[in-house]
């Protein structure tokens, strides 16, 4: 599996560098794993083992409660089946709106678990940056470098 | 796949209430802290490198010349130290001279040494004692070792002396053993020379010339000079070259002795 998925489990890795280090040397606040876990839902060819692991590490490096991650990503999971299709056959922008909505909508039901659960976080920069800046050039990295195709990667050898 | 997903949900929500209510959730903020704490301080040495390494470098250099200041220092200090035992030393030992009373009859001023680079060229040396002590032209001038020469000159805090080795010096001396009286005469180039001695004399190199006390000037049996070469002048007499027994470069204090006619 690991094999299968080692652009992937790469690309996980760099991605919790880069949240430790922004969360810790800035004041912005993010949840890239967050990102990649809509990103992979939205494309549609993952497994459930990727998004349950991913979810959890999401929770442990982004100090949310265990299991919050894994329940939005379960709930949006009923409504993005039918975007999947389009969502693949679309270009970069599109793509990027989309996972937009879906990822505000990711937050705002981790904002809901927290505030039921007692702990409420909130950063509207941070929000803004995540899907100015973040959700596009993961967009972009996921699409060139990691999801790659049979025909992609023979035509980049 | 619809019940695959309640039971993800129903994980979920145990696992958020599981986190909530257990020590997970303590244990996990520890562990973020600590981790927090430790890249902070990671980064903050990373940025504070450059800074840290010139602070060394200055302060490494600060220490560094205060450190040879501190060595010169303890030099000087330490070469004071060393004068001034030595002085102590030779100011206890000319204090403690006549332990026989050979200088009962003389009046004794204990005065400090001062040379200069005209001892070398003229054979005279200067003390610190003046007409204000008690010191007259004519005393003569000692220490532990010899006779070193005579006060020819008298300012009120300073006293000229002319050294034994002085062309212009001339002093009554006698063989040590044999007791043959003799006169010697500075020869100018830091040696004492000794004219018209008798071929039957028996002097030999090695042998001490002292004072002979007939003069009123030097007390009796102080040594003068030590002989190094007898030899044959054409004037039908002997000479002996001389050297005298003090030290001239390691004077510190001397004593000045005036004949006291009472």
């Amino acid at each position: 599996m690991i094999v299968n998925n080692l652009r992937l489990v790469i690309f996980c890795i760099v991605l919790v560098f880069a949240q430790f280090l922004i969360n810790n040397l800035t004041i912005f606040y993010v949840d890239i794993l967050a990102i990649l876990l809509v990103c992979l839902l939205m494309g549609g060819n993952y497994s459930w083992m990727q998004l349950i692991i991913l979810s959890l590490l999401a929770d442990l490096f982004g100090h949310w409660y265990l299991g919050s991650h894994l329940l939005a990503i379960t709930i949006l999971s009923i409504f993005s089946a039918k975007f999947t299709s389009f969502y693949r056959v679309s270009n970069w922008l599109p793509r990027t709106i989309m996972a937009n909505i879906f990822f505000s909508i990711l937050l705002l039901i981790i904002y809901l678990i927290d505030m039921i659960v007692g702990k409420v976080f909130t950063s509207l920069g941070s929000l803004v940056f995540e899907i100015v800046v973040l959700m596009p050039l993961i967009q972009f990295i996921l699409q060139k470098f990691v999801n790659l195709r049979s025909s992609d990667i023979i035509f980049y050898d | 796949m619809r019940k695959f997903k309640l039971w993800l949900i129903l994980i979920s929500i145990g696992l958020i209430a599981f986190d909530k209510y257990s020590f997970i959730s303590n244990l996990r903020d520890d562990v973020v802290i600590w981790m927090q704490k430790q890249t902070s301080l990671l980064f903050y040495r990373i940025q504070s490198y450059p800074r840290l390494v010139l602070l060394h470098t200055t302060q490494q250099q600060e220490l560094a010349s205060q450190n040879a200041q501190l060595k010169k220092q303890i030099e000087e200090y330490s070469l004071l130290l060393k004068q001034s035992k030595n002085q102590t030393q030779d100011a206890t030992a000319v204090n403690q001279l006549n332990p026989n009373g050979v200088y009962d009859d003389f009046n004794q001023i204990v005065a400090k040494a001062i040379l200069d680079v005209n001892f070398f060229v003229n054979n005279q040396m200067l003390i610190d004692v003046g007409s204000n002590k008690g010191s007259q032209i004519g005393s003569a001038v000692v220490n532990r070792d010899g006779v070193i020469g005579q006060v020819f000159n008298v300012n009120s805090n300073s006293s000229q002396v002319t050294l034994i080795t002085n062309p212009e010096f001339k002093i009554y001396v006698e063989q040590s053993i044999t007791k043959s009286k003799m006169l010697a005469q500075g020869s100018g180039n830091g040696n004492i020379i000794v004219r018209y001695l008798d071929k039957n004399d028996k002097i030999q190199a090695g042998d001490i010339l002292e004072t002979t006390g007939l003069d009123d000037v030097y007390p009796a049996r102080i040594p003068v000079a030590k002989v190094v070469k007898v030899f044959y002048e054409n004037n039908g007499f002997n000479s002996a070259l001389c050297v005298p027994v003090v030290d001239f470069h390691q004077l510190q204090y001397v004593l000045v002795l005036k004949y006291d006619s009472k």
